[in-house]
């Protein structure tokens, strides 16, 4: 129609008073990734937990091995599974999100870390747990349990054997941590790329340096493998390529050494300036050190992890060496490899020293608080002795600390029961009560009819229907202990989704009926969203509470072994304080530790809720 | 811009009434007797003092309360059926995004609604952040926008699924005078892009009123009704040069005292 250009502000007018806009309001600092940190311990965590107990030496008394054996049966090691399978997952983010990465340099990094490192290993677990399968055994034709059968039924042998296992596992961790190392260092899918992709641009020079590193890497890789085997302290017998090389250790080591040196500064940014930088430092720094444990096994004749556990390998190659067992050490030293290099992957991914400065600065912030814990536990320690309070009134930290160490596995299998019941009727509870919330919320007549009884079995004291629950549930079930924490929990849950749900602004109900949504539409774009901090604020409270209700309806009723609320009472009654006690703490762990959870997936969920912002408090 | 007179009339309203039965029994007319006409790409303000009912009337028009009685038309049929038919879109006083969107999610809010492809969505979406220049701001939450911006953002999701009438509740009586007057041009030119784009746009400004529009209706209270529309003829595309005009002030003048009348 011939209108003029309107020449009011332009749009790279606009833009930049735009652009001056965003700076003078707040940017949002960067923060410390709890999540991140939660699931990089839980992970770590996992990984022991699951290596001691898909190892097959571990069948028999070694560390954590003795702790989980026993409560196995109980689903614990499913439980663990799933564990490490979702700490996994939170920790490389949503797999789409990495799928999504891969056109990034890194991007495509983390995708081979994630299905070499971390896959692999956890599909060895899944089908040790869930198949007794132990590949590695199976590829060697053995069957564990009859070998774990040989060791335990001659009892001396394995304790014998305790500490060069612990050599073996050792030395495949770290063998399997180089490994890692040296692969990533190597990149070998970016070799990759420059041979597939036709660039006119690669000039002959930087294929030519691109050769070069391939041909290095590769070196250092069978430099690693013929090495492993010699300074390994079980293959010191005939295996593998250690016969060929017997003579020639210290040129090996000296070459892995070399190339070593030359694969590191063959890379780019190596600077201390840059994370990447860093990275590759510490990386360089892990593999040097895998060298120089070479270098002195080859050099001073001492193996620095046969050293550590006190095992003399000329001797250990006698003991535990004979023919039949080469096929079964073998599959237990790869397993320890998979698992190096399933931990390299883990503490890549979880990259803690990127927020190390930030936790600094919060322990500076909280030194308040932490002063005043450990004052506290001082205060207890030295005031017992000082007022000379008996010892089955109140012990000293100390001591009780000594009997946690000595009864922690039983604390687990009882807590873990205990905490069972409370994550059931957690679920229940607040299930149900959602569910009527949403129902409440909706249809007024329906509200009015249950919110007396809600209110009803709110005011309910635990206390007087934990006997009766008993009598109806039997004595020592856990139902009893479920529908406690389930009635618990059911009043909190529904009234704050009620809440959530109708506390909507009727602006944005204008809103979408001006779309003309329908009231399922309303209740899914608006509500919703509207009542999700509304309902994670009751569910942490129901944490609380449903600890609170498992352990104090075992009060009423529960086995020694397997309830931790029982064997609070009765240690107490036995005078048995220091187990009391830890019993009591090992509670206050599942109790934080649940409610940290809680959190957690709250900030996950509603990445968008004011109180998490850094600009507001 | 296209001319007034000979357009056909989109929105027929005839003794239009209002009437609300407060909690004592007493009867409240919030309007009484409206009849307008509005025609295809005119730009109508409301303006009046508090009470006067235009915001009523606004709610009327989206069919977001129901008339006591009277007939008002859309497009030849119902409030009711444009609202179902998704014929208008509405910007309220506030932004009114949801916190837990970004911005462009929020953009595509009614296009979720309305059953839009992701594809479709997604196009759309960026085009309207293009229109109100927040395109660099696509993946940012509500909250780190400042009132202005969240403004736009919601004036581009009202132009998401393009209807040809838009409705505007005083949309930048919460913005400072730089920022509204930034806004008044923005929204000129959003409009002038548009073909036959009808805007009825509520307001306490009599400035901005007389600026913006084609015709403003002046209204008063107790009991709503409409007292006077005045002709804006200033010439189109308006700028700066509008705003130093004789006409300008002449037509301003001319609406404060009809408002100064209303009022006593």
């Amino acid at each position: 129609m011939g209108e003029q250009a309107l020449d009011i502000a332009t749009p790279t007018t606009t833009l930049e008073m735009v652009q001056a806009e965003v700076e003078a309001s707040e940017i949002p600092a960067p923060r410390p990734d709890l999540r991140r940190e939660a699931a990089g311990l839980l992970t770590l965590l996992f990984l022991i937990i699951t290596y001691h107990i898909q190892h097959p030496f571990m069948l028999f008394r070694v560390q954590f091995g003795e702790g989980f054996r026993d409560v196995r049966e109980e689903g614990l090691q499913g439980a663990m599974l799933i564990a490490l399978l979702t700490s996994g997952l939170l920790l490389i983010g949503s797999p789409r999100k990495l799928w999504g990465q891969r056109h990034e340099a890194f991007g495509r990094l983390r995708l081979v870390i994630v299905i070499i490192g971390m896959v692999l290993y956890m599909l060895h677990i899944f089908l040790v747990i869930y198949r007794g399968t132990n590949v590695f055994v199976k590829l060697y034709d053995l069957d564990p349990v009859v070998f774990a059968d040989e060791l335990q039924m001659g009892k001396k042998e394995a304790g014998e054997l305790a500490d060069p296992m612990k050599a073996l596992h050792g030395m495949g961790l770290l063998g399997g941590i180089g490994l890692a190392s040296a692969i990533y260092l190597w990149s070998p899918w970016e070799s990759v790329r420059r041979y597939t992709k036709s660039n006119t641009e690669n000039k002959a020079m930087s294929l030519l340096a691109g050769v070069i590193k391939d041909a290095v890497a590769i070196a250092v890789i069978l430099l690693w493998v013929i090495s492993y085997q010699l300074f390994n302290p079980l293959w010191l017998q005939e295996s593998g390529l250690a016969p060929q090389f017997r003579d020639q250790e210290s040129l090996i080591a000296l070459l892995l050494l070399f190339a070593v040196g030359l694969l590191f500064f063959a890379q780019r940014d190596i600077g201390y300036t840059s994370a990447t930088g860093r990275l590759r430092i510490a990386i360089g720094v892990g593999l040097a050190i895998y060298v120089a444990a070479v270098l002195a096994a080859t050099w001073t004749d001492s193996n620095i992890i046969a050293n550590y556990y006190h095992v003399d390998p000329a001797v250990y190659g006698n003991q535990v060496f004979t023919p039949e067992r080469i096929e079964p050490l073998k599959a237990a030293d790869w397993g320890a490899v998979l698992a190096g290099i399933a931990l390299a992957s883990v503490i890549y991914f979880w990259a803690p020293w990127e927020r190390l400065h930030l936790y600094a600065q919060i322990l500076r912030q909280n030194i308040a608080a932490i002063a005043t814990a450990v004052l506290v536990l001082f205060a207890w320690e030295y005031g017992v002795k000082l007022f000379e309070i008996e010892q089955f009134l109140l012990p000293k930290p100390t001591v009780i600390w000594e009997t946690f160490k000595e009864i922690y596995p039983n604390l687990i299998a009882g807590g873990w029961f205990t905490f069972q019941n409370a994550l059931r009727g957690f679920a229940i509870g607040c299930g149900v009560g959602i569910l009527t919330g949403i129902i409440s919320a909706r249809f007024l007549r329906f509200s009015k009819a249950i919110l007396p009884l809600a209110i009803a079995a709110n005011a309910v004291p635990i206390i007087a229907f934990a006997p009766i629950a008993n009598a109806w549930f039997g004595l020592t079930s856990s139902d009893s202990k479920v529908a406690i924490v389930a009635v618990l929990c059911y009043f909190p849950a529904m009234i704050s989704t009620v809440r959530g749900l109708t506390s909507v602004e009727p602006i944005q109900i204008e809103l979408m009926r001006s779309y003309a949504a329908s009231q399922l539409e309303i209740f899914w774009h608006v509500r919703l969203p509207n009542a999700l901090p509304f309902i994670f604020s009751a569910l942490k409270l129901a944490t609380t509470l449903s600890m609170i209700g498992a352990i104090v309806s075992e009060y009423f009723g529960g086995t020694p072994n397997t309830s931790l609320g029982f064997k609070i009472k009765n240690d107490a009654a036995l005078l048995k304080m220091t187990d009391s006690w830890s019993a009591i703490i090992m509670t206050s762990l599942l109790g934080i530790g649940f409610y940290v959870f809680v959190s957690v997936m709250e900030r996950t969920a509603m990445p968008w809720y004011r109180s998490f912002r850094s600009d507001s408090r | 811009m296209t001319a007034v007179q000979d357009t056909k009339t989109i929105i027929s309203i005839k003794n239009l009434n209002k009437e609300y039965v407060s909690s004592d029994g007493k009867v409240v007319r919030a309007l009484q007797n409206i009849n307008l006409d509005i025609h295809e790409g005119e730009f109508i303000s409301l303006i009046g003092p508090s009470g006067c009912g235009k915001s009523t009337l606004l709610r009327l028009i989206a069919d977001l309360i129901p008339p006591t009685n009277g007939q008002l038309t859309i497009n030849g049929h119902s409030a009711h059926e444009a609202r179902e038919n998704r014929e208008y879109g509405f910007i309220f006083q506030s932004a009114t995004l949801y916190d837990w969107r970004t911005v462009l999610k929020n953009v595509q809010l009614p296009l979720e609604v309305m059953r839009y492809s992701r594809k479709e969505r997604d196009k759309r979406a960026h085009e309207m952040l293009k229109l109100v220049e927040l395109s660099d701001f696509a993946d940012h939450y509500p909250w780190q926008l400042s009132g202005g911006m969240q403004q736009r953002v919601s004036i581009a999701r009202a132009l998401a699924f393009e209807p040809n009438l838009l409705l505007m509740d005083e949309p930048f009586g919460a913005l400072d005078e730089m920022t509204r007057e930034r806004l008044n041009n923005e929204l000129l030119e959003i409009w002038g892009k548009i073909p036959s784009m009808t805007v009825i746009f509520v307001t306490h400004n009599i400035s901005e009123a007389v600026y913006l529009s084609s015709r403003v209706v002046v209204m008063s209270p107790r009991p709503g009704r409409i007292s006077q529309i005045v002709d804006i003829d200033l010439p189109r595309p308006r700028g700066p040069e509008t705003l130093d005009s004789d006409q300008y002030f002449h037509l301003i003048s001319q609406v404060r005292h009809l408002l100064r009348e209303v009022h006593d």
